[in-house]
């Protein structure tokens, strides 16, 4: 092998094991913006993880409500294209991405969402006006419970339930009819 | 040893080609299965349509935005790109122009992270690691399925690469169970053993209700041997005696997860497919090595 080659090699794959066994730093220290750009680009982040918390959700279900110039309600599914039922604890790409969507942070997917929902429900019925989206979730261990008391044994014991339900409503937004901006 | 020779010792330690092969059918193997599991999704998440709009897309990350999906968004030009990715992981698979379809498999798998981070699983990162670090590997060109699994057809001559990229796999392995067992000892939940419990009865579960009382202990023991497993099964894997045990613990420990969660399937098939980088069924024998200067014996501390 050439030594031009294995220099290379020994340098790409010190640098890559670097950026690996960054991982395994303590959280606290920040990367430079440039790095973990870098990261982001290549697909190399180090972010690992994965339940490193409890999973708070036992169901989650988005519906989606719209209503027309008569006053009159149309429930209709969640997903697009289409306004399609889903079903998120079948798909688990559904879950982690309504579940991102609607918690803080995913404002810009969300504006992006409603947006095509509007586009959608307005080719779906050109007759809806507004639309409101309903999060119904039922959660294991609500996040302002205190964490002494929270054992789930103990919740159960008490209430017979092992989530407490959630409900969330976003909007309303207006449907986007065809042919306006 | 000067540290330069100690590196060019770790990384450019001949070993045989066919483990790369091993590693390349085995990445292949598990992409196909992951772009089968994505199948369903693909409209939805990355048609301009969809629940991802293609200017949140552009923006959901820092760094360059680097999708297909850019340019691919409609039913029918999504559609198209898994087929061809899928035909490609099977190309790559069979040891056909391997390094170009690595490219295309791993910009694939690039591009629908970085249009739908927002739907994104642990695996999918795992894939994308590995697919990197395949890039700029030896890919064991001359193996295929035939002559490497069945023994059919011409075999190839033997032949030795540097292990740099089994070394760095094998390192990426270490990072992901050991990461996450340092953040999870941190974790209130786990400090307890009040994990199991809840992952029982959360949308993972395949067995959820409210038998989990009555199976409390039981669940807090589980929680700790997940700690104590995810530490040892790097370490078993690496050190050659202890291997055999590190894939029977680390296999049967990813079974565990796909058998008691739901949707967790594919995240146990890519870390299992992870184990093969350590794998060394054939003794270093051949009489072809790649050079090394000076040779490993020669470096002195």
């Amino acid at each position: 092998m050439k030594p031009l080659y294995r220099t290379l090699i020994v340098a790409l794959t010190t640098l890559c094991a670097a950026n690996i066994l960054a991982g395994l730093a303590p959280v606290k220290i920040g990367l430079t913006e440039w790095l973990t750009a870098i990261r982001q680009t290549t697909g190399t982040a180090q972010n690992w993880s994965m339940f490193h918390s409890i999973p708070r959700v036992q169901s989650l279900q988005v519906r989606v409500i719209a209503s027309d110039r008569e006053g009159n309600q149309h429930e209709f599914g969640p997903g697009l294209p289409g306004l399609q039922e889903i079903e998120p604890h079948d798909k688990i790409r559904y879950y982690y991405t309504f579940d991102r969507i609607f918690t803080p942070g995913g404002e810009p997917y969300r504006e992006s969402y409603i947006r095509n929902l509007s586009q959608a429900l307005g080719k779906k019925n050109p007759n809806l006006v507004a639309f409101n989206i309903h999060l119904r979730v039922e959660n294991t261990h609500p996040q302002n419970t205190p964490q002494k008391i929270s054992r789930l044994l103990e919740r159960i014991r008490k209430s017979g339930k092992a989530a407490i339900e959630q409900k969330d409503v976003f909007g309303p937004f207006p449907v986007k009819s065809n042919g306006s901006s | 040893m000067a540290p330069v020779e100690f590196l060019k010792m770790i990384w450019l330690r001949p070993v045989d080609s066919r483990r790369y092969a091993l590693v390349r059918m085995a990445f292949a193997a598990v992409t196909l299965l992951h772009i089968a599991d994505l199948w369903p999704y693909r409209i939805a998440l990355l048609c301009n349509d969809g629940m991802i709009g293609q200017v949140t897309g552009s923006g959901s990350v820092p760094g360059f935005y680097i999708s297909i999906y850019a340019l691919l968004d409609t039913p029918l030009a999504v559609t198209a790109s898994f087929l061809i990715a899928a035909s490609a992981t099977i190309l790559l698979g069979c040891g056909k122009w391997p390094r170009a379809m690595l490219a295309v498999v791993f910009l694939f798998l690039l591009s629908v992270m970085q249009h739908a981070p927002i739907s994104a699983a642990g695996w999918d990162f795992i894939l994308m690691n590995l697919g990197f670090i395949l890039l700029f590997s030896p890919l064991g060109n001359q193996w295929n399925p035939g002559n490497l699994l069945l023994k059919k057809g011409i075999s190839a001559d033997t032949e030795f690469m540097p292990q740099y990229g089994l070394t760095l796999i094998q390192l990426q392995v270490f990072v992901i169970y050991w990461q996450t067992v340092i953040l999870k000892i941190d974790n209130y939940f786990w400090q307890t053993g009040d994990f199991m419990t809840y992952f029982m009865v959360s949308h993972h579960s395949r067995f959820p209700g409210s038998w989990v009382i009555n199976w409390q202990g039981l669940l807090d023991m589980m929680t700790y041997m997940t700690l104590l497993v995810e530490l040892a099964i790097p370490v078993l894997l690496w050190i050659p005696k202890t291997r055999r045990i590190g894939l029977i613990i680390g296999i049967g420990f990813h079974l565990g997860i796909a058998l008691l969660g739901v949707n967790l399937g594919m995240f146990s098939i890519v870390m299992i497919s992870t184990f093969v980088a350590f794998l060394n069924p054939w003794p270093r024998a051949g009489k072809k090595e790649i050079e090394i200067s000076p040779p490993p014996q020669e470096i002195r501390s």
